[in-house]
C-alpha cells in the first residue's frame, strides 16, 4: 500500500470550506437587509472574507468558526422585523464581526 | 464506546440558526396577518355602527365574529412559535456553551490549573518566599532598634551645665516680670471701663 503526503490544499480543506461558506452567507444577509448602510458594510466584509488565506493552524480555524457564529446570529437578527432594539443588536453584531475579522488577520 | 453518533452529536449550530430563521419568518408573517385582520375588524365595526339596515348590520356582525375567531387562531399559532423559538435559542446557547468550555479547558494555562498537587506546591513555595522576605525586613528593623537602644546621650554636648543653669534662671524670672506687667495693665483697663459704664 502506498501512502502519500496530503497536498496543502487537501490539508486546509476544512478552513477553506468555512471561509467559502461565510462569504456565501453574507450574500444571504445582503438580500435580507433593507438598510443601505448595512448592505454597504456587508459588501465590504464579504470582500475581506473572500481573500482570507486558509490555514491548517487550529487557532485560525477557531477564528473562522467564530466569524461563522457571528454571521449566523446576524442572520437571525436580520430575519426579524426591524425595530430599534433589533437595529442596536445588528450594529453590535457588525462591530463584533469587524473585530473577529481583524483578529483573524493577525493570525495569518 | 457506542460507535454511532446521536442526533445531538450530529447537530450543528448552522442547523439551529436556519431553524430559528425559518420560525422567525413565520412568526413575522403571522403577526402581519393578525394586524391586517384587526384592521378589517375595526373597519367593519365602524361600518356596522353607521349602517341603518338591520340585515346588513347582522352581516357585519357575522363577519367580525369570523375574523375574530381567525385572529385568535393565528395568535395561538404565534404563541406556539414563540415558545418553540425560545427553546431553539436555548439549544443554540447550549451549543455555544459546549464549544466555549471545550475550547477554554484546552488552553494551556487552563490545563495547568487542573494539576492540583502541582498548584498546591507552587502556592506553598510562593508563600514561603513571601514569609522569608518579610522576615528579612523585620529582623533588620529589630537590629536598628537594638543599636539605637544601646546609644547613650552625651551630657557634655546636650546636657545642662552650671552656666547654662544660671542663664535659664534669669530667662525664667524675666518671663515672670513681663507676665506681671501685662496682668497689671489689663486690670487697670477693666477698672476704667467699669467707671464709664457707671456714669
Amino acid at each position: 500500500m502506498c501512502f502519500r503526503r496530503k497536498t496543502k490544499a487537501e490539508s486546509n480543506i476544512q478552513d477553506r470550506e468555512i471561509i467559502e461558506e461565510n462569504s456565501k452567507t453574507i450574500d444571504v444577509l445582503i438580500k435580507l437587509s433593507n438598510d443601505e448602510e448595512y448592505i454597504e458594510k456587508l459588501r465590504y466584509v464579504q470582500e475581506t472574507l473572500k481573500y482570507l488565506t486558509p490555514s491548517t493552524d487550529g487557532k485560525v480555524y477557531a477564528a473562522d468558526k467564530k466569524i461563522r457564529n457571528i454571521i449566523g446570529d446576524l442572520k437571525i437578527v436580520l430575519n426579524k422585523s426591524v425595530d430599534k432594539e433589533e437595529c442596536k443588536k445588528a450594529d453590535g453584531l457588525l462591530r463584533d464581526l469587524d473585530v473577529a475579522i481583524a483578529e483573524r488577520k493577525v493570525l495569518e | 464506546m457506542w460507535p454511532f453518533k446521536s442526533k445531538y452529536d450530529k447537530l450543528t449550530r448552522e442547523d439551529v440558526v436556519d431553524a430559528i430563521c425559518k420560525l422567525e419568518k413565520e412568526s413575522t408573517t403571522i403577526e402581519d396577518e393578525i394586524v391586517a385582520k384587526q384592521k378589517q375588524i375595526e373597519g367593519f365595526k365602524v361600518k356596522g355602527k353607521a349602517e341603518k339596515s338591520r340585515e346588513i348590520k347582522l352581516l357585519y356582525a357575522k363577519k367580525i365574529n369570523a375574523l375574530t375567531a381567525e385572529r385568535e387562531q393565528l395568535a395561538q399559532r404565534d404563541m406556539y412559535l414563540l415558545y418553540n423559538l425560545r427553546l431553539l435559542n436555548k439549544l443554540k446557547q447550549s451549543i455555544d456553551d459546549n464549544q466555549f468550555f471545550a475550547k477554554t479547558s484546552k488552553m494551556s494555562l487552563g490545563n495547568l490549573l487542573g494539576d492540583q498537587k502541582g498548584l498546591a506546591k507552587f502556592l506553598n513555595k510562593t508563600l514561603n518566599t513571601r514569609v522569608n522576605a518579610e522576615n528579612v525586613l523585620t529582623e533588620a528593623d529589630e537590629t536598628f532598634k537594638q543599636v539605637e537602644e544601646m546609644y547613650e546621650k552625651n551630657d557634655s554636648i546636650y546636657g545642662v551645665n552650671t552656666n547654662d543653669d544660671e542663664l535659664l534662671a534669669v530667662f525664667e524670672s524675666e518671663e515672670d516680670m513681663l507676665q506681671f506687667e501685662e496682668d497689671g495693665a489689663a486690670a487697670e483697663e477693666n477698672i476704667s471701663v467699669n467707671k464709664t459704664d457707671g456714669e
